[in-house]
């Protein structure tokens, strides 16, 4: 008779391999043949670096004291972080309601799936850095090898073991509203409310069109006000107009990262509606581009007047800006329902594309515009037929 | 001189169906057309679900043509939607978003006022108007079925899809629902295709019946066959069985 504390494991196994089964050969091909030369290219770029290198590697403290360790307790509580929310979310699946199930039980399950899943590629993590201490002839390679994996593993059990302990957050966005009557933000409505009306609150899963001021969002508007309010000030003294149109730029772009979402795209309420793909990507990013352009006229435009005969770096700033965030925008909407994976497949993509084109020049970046494109009509494909 | 045959509303050749390049239904073969009510039956994993997927433009078509009003789904998906109104799935219906602001998203996307419904105060008929103004998260079932049964009859489009859209509803919303269906039909401005597992609704709601098995059309009825099969009590739930029997092999 099966463990019952094997059934998270379960349910996720299952999923892995339904959605093996169900994805089209030419989509696997695509992740297995394009994801691995993506890969190995990587990998060999990094071990040319390191024999190039090697003799400073091999003896410098900050890499093999700092970012060895820092690198393995990242990674390890990062996968932690992941597979912990995977396993804590379907160990409270709806079906177990009325199932004998209680919570150290759930718990237990989710933190037995996520080490079952999670232990071979913290081994893995390990395995890279034996390979670069291989690479660079570092001594005691395999302590090295050890410590890493030693390391990784235990930021790993920790962060797993945290987050399983935690209520699954996930399952609760957009159901907790109260159950009377809710009159939608004026602000909101304002800006919400043109065709397709209120898409925005829909994507933000606002209840009943109404932003909640959570703790952490107080303390992100708050921070940026800061940093953007300190970048004004800085331009003024200094009499420069780069740093507010910097600090409008990444803060613009860091906003809109953070605020839009395309879960709506994959909606069959849009699918089987007559709202075209390109008219559905535009309205999704029309609250988050406001919230940008926004955050970037209010520290660029005073910036500008501390250096005005600098006219053309806001200029170059908000073009800059805006095509960050379109760019973003198509990464944002392929990932549709995993944002952190499309922030994290932008900034790959372009420090992998700025590396490139300091190495073989700009004609590299052909290839992120080719890359776009290619999303772009995968994206379309599934708007449309799901 | 006799009435012209009216054009199809909703006519499928050949079609064929399904996931990850495998088809679940092929070479499906139907027409629709205005004043008619067509009813969908099928056991579970016939491909009834993949079909309405199919002819509302939700999945690409493996094979066969699809076109609504006359406009080919494939060529122009957003003109051929435009003529058809879909109940989505109530695990489909937004739930941050109140009736009201969902009522008012599918309209702006139609381009039509949010109450230009094709018969009048359907809120009233189906006794939502209170539910309206709450976000749809704390709604029951049926409440979510009647809040999508009305989205898509916005902007009265010609063509009324109805996938299982029944489940759920109080008996007084089911009834009404069946009669409002009967009532657009009646007008000879609307075709309605209704995919049910509720045998009973067939002969009392539809013009039309077709049964899919293996994902085919494995028994169709017309008017008049429909008619007679339910002229007995139960007579045409035994002839669904019987057909479901003889595709099966297994006695119902």
């Amino acid at each position: 008779m099966p463990s019952p504390h094997r059934f998270v494991l379960t349910i996720l196994l299952a999923e892995i391999r339904a959605s093996i089964r169900d994805t089209r050969l030419s989509t696997r091909l695509w992740v297995t043949v394009g994801g691995g030369v993506l890969a190995a290219y990587a990998l060999g770029i990094l071990i040319v670096g390191a024999i190039h290198r090697a003799d400073t590697l091999r003896d410098a403290a900050w890499v093999w004291f700092a970012a060895v360790p820092g690198t393995m307790l990242a990674s390890g509580a990062g996968l932690g972080w992941f597979l912990g929310r995977l396993a804590i979310e379907r160990a409270h699946a709806p079906f177990t309601k009325a199932q004998p199930v209680d919570a150290a039980l759930r718990r237990s399950a989710a933190r037995l799936a996520a080490h079952a899943l999670g232990a071979p590629l913290s081994v893995l993590d390990g395995g890279i850095v034996l390979l670069f201490a291989l690479l660079v002839d570092r001594p005691l390679a395999i302590l090295w090898w050890l410590a890493a994996t030693a390391l990784s593993g235990a930021a790993f059990l920790v962060t797993v073991r945290v987050r399983v302990n935690r209520s699954p957050a996930a399952s609760r966005r957009g159901d907790d509203t109260a159950g009377h009557e809710t009159a939608p933000s004026r602000a909101i409505a304002l800006l919400d409310r043109r065709r397709p009306a209120w898409v925005g609150s829909w994507a933000w899963a606002l209840p009943a069109g109404r932003p909640r001021l959570t703790p952490a969002r107080l303390l992100g508007g708050a921070t940026l006000a800061l940093v953007g309010t300190g970048a004004v000030v800085t331009s003024f003294v200094r009499q420069t107009a780069s740093a507010g149109v910097v600090v409008g730029l990444l803060g613009g772009l860091g906003l809109f990262m953070l605020t839009v979402r395309f879960r709506p795209l994959q909606s069959p309420v849009l699918r089987a509606s007559t709202l075209r793909f390109g008219r559905a990507w535009l309205a999704l990013m029309r609250l988050p581009l406001a919230f940008s352009a926004a955050f970037f006229a209010l520290t660029a435009i005073p910036a500008y007047a501390a250096e005005p005969a600098a006219w053309q770096a806001p200029v170059a700033g908000a073009l800059g800006l805006l095509l960050l965030n379109a760019v973003y925008a198509v990464f944002a909407a392929f990932f549709a329902a995993a944002p952190k994976l499309a922030a994290l497949a932008f900034v790959a993509a372009l420090a992998l594309a700025a590396y490139e084109s300091l190495e073989y020049g700009r004609t590299v970046l052909l290839g992120l515009v080719a890359l776009l494109v290619f999303l772009w009509f995968r994206i379309r494909r599934s708007y449309r037929h799901g | 001189m006799a009435d012209p045959v009216p054009a199809a509303l909703l006519e499928l050749r050949a079609v064929a169906a399904g996931y990850g390049g495998r088809s679940v239904v092929s070479g499906i073969d139907l027409t629709l057309r205005r004043g008619e009510i067509l009813g969908l039956l099928g056991a579970n994993g016939s491909g009834k679900s993949t079909l309405v997927k199919a002819f509302t433009g939700q999945l690409p078509l493996l094979a066969g043509s699809v076109a609504v009003d006359g406009i080919d789904m494939t060529k122009a998906p957003e003109a051929a939607k435009a003529r058809l109104g879909l109940a989505v799935d109530v695990g489909d219906v937004p739930t941050p978003l109140t009736g009201l602001q969902y009522l008012d998203l599918v309209a702006s996307i139609r381009r039509c006022a949010p109450d230009a419904w094709p018969a009048p105060d359907l809120p009233a008929l189906l006794a939502i108007e209170r539910f309206l103004p709450r976000a749809i998260a704390t709604y029951s079932l049926g409440t979510r079925m009647k809040v999508a049964i009305l989205a898509s009859l916005l902007g009265a489009p010609p063509l009324l899809v109805f996938d299982e859209s029944l489940n759920g509803l109080d008996p007084v919303a089911a009834f009404r629902m069946k009669r409002l269906m009967a009532d657009l039909a009646a007008t000879g401005r609307h075709g309605i295709v209704l995919s049910t597992h509720v045998v009973e609704t067939i002969p009392t709601v539809c013009t039309r019946a077709v049964f899919l098995a293996d994902g085919g059309i494995a028994e169709a009825w017309d008017g008049p066959a429909l008619a007679a099969a339910a002229a007995a009590p139960g007579g045409f739930e035994a002839r669904v069985m019987a057909a479901l029997t003889r595709r099966t092999g297994v006695a119902a």
